[in-house]
């Protein structure tokens, strides 16, 4: 499902969960690296998925996203890579990306909640989970 | 639009723990639905695909993961039901076997539920 270069996403995605971890924020350079990235897998061919795929994974991380931001579930930040990510993979890819994420995040959540604490950093899911999209597919 | 710039504004990245178990619980399950019940539902729709007028070796294989009904490409390439293997596997229970019951006593079909007694035609 995905060919091209994965662990350019990766390496972003471990980034943004090293600052998601210490400082409980995503800057916004990450999201918009990967857009990047996606524009130029695009423009090289490197992509299986096509343009309006990726605007259709665009919409789809953006309604989640901006869903879950209002309703207080996850930050701002975490909403932003949602859409990075579903730009990225197409509405396909993102649907499996999200259960490998969010399986990723309950793990996480369990841990958070044996330290006792209220909310976790959501980042390292996207990273773990897309670890397992690439390695599990 | 407020909305959309508050999100922009916002950088944190945190999520509440309780919602993050919920979410994960449900793709859990339904990650096992998928996996219990995915050949099912595709070889249903797949059998219903190779019946229709047009099924096509090219566009389509012969039924393969869980046997529910057998088919066969034919000379012309086209894929269609397979008289002689429906013929031959024509004592095997294939839905109780597609569930995972395995083959029943002589006669009897599918047990409704626990404790009843089986259904015989």
């Amino acid at each position: 499902m995905i060919t091209f270069a994965l662990w350019g996403p990766f390496v972003l995605l471990a980034l943004a969960s090293v600052w998601d971890f210490r400082k409980r924020e995503i800057p916004d350079a990450i999201p918009m690296a990967l857009l990047l990235w996606t524009m130029a897998a695009h423009v090289w061919h490197a992509t299986p998925v096509g343009w309006i795929s990726a605007g259709e994974g665009l919409a789809l991380g953006l309604a989640l996203g901006i869903a879950a931001f209002q309703a207080n579930v996850i930050g701002g930040g975490d909403a932003k890579l949602l859409a990075a990510l579903g730009a990225l993979l197409g509405p396909l890819a993102f649907a499996v990306f999200l259960l490998f994420a969010s399986v990723a995040g309950g793990l996480l959540a369990i841990v958070a909640r044996l330290r006792g604490e209220r909310d976790l950093a959501y980042a390292p899911a996207f990273a773990l989970g897309w670890l397992g999209l690439v390695l599990l597919r | 639009m407020r909305m959309l710039v508050r999100l922009l504004k916002n950088r944190r990245g945190a999520a509440l723990v309780e919602y993050a178990l919920l979410v994960a619980g449900v793709a859990l399950i339904s990650a096992a639905a998928v996996s219990v019940f995915g050949h099912k539902t595709s070889d249903m729709i797949a059998t219903v695909a190779t019946v229709l007028p047009g099924a096509h070796a090219d566009d389509n294989n012969p039924i393969a993961s869980g046997h529910l009904i057998e088919t066969a490409p034919n000379a012309d390439g086209s894929i269609a039901l397979d008289p002689a293997g429906v013929l031959a596997g024509n004592n095997t229970q294939r839905l109780n076997e597609n569930l995972g019951y395995g083959e029943l006593a002589d006669g009897a079909q599918l047990v409704t539920e626990t404790g009843e007694a089986p259904v015989t035609p």
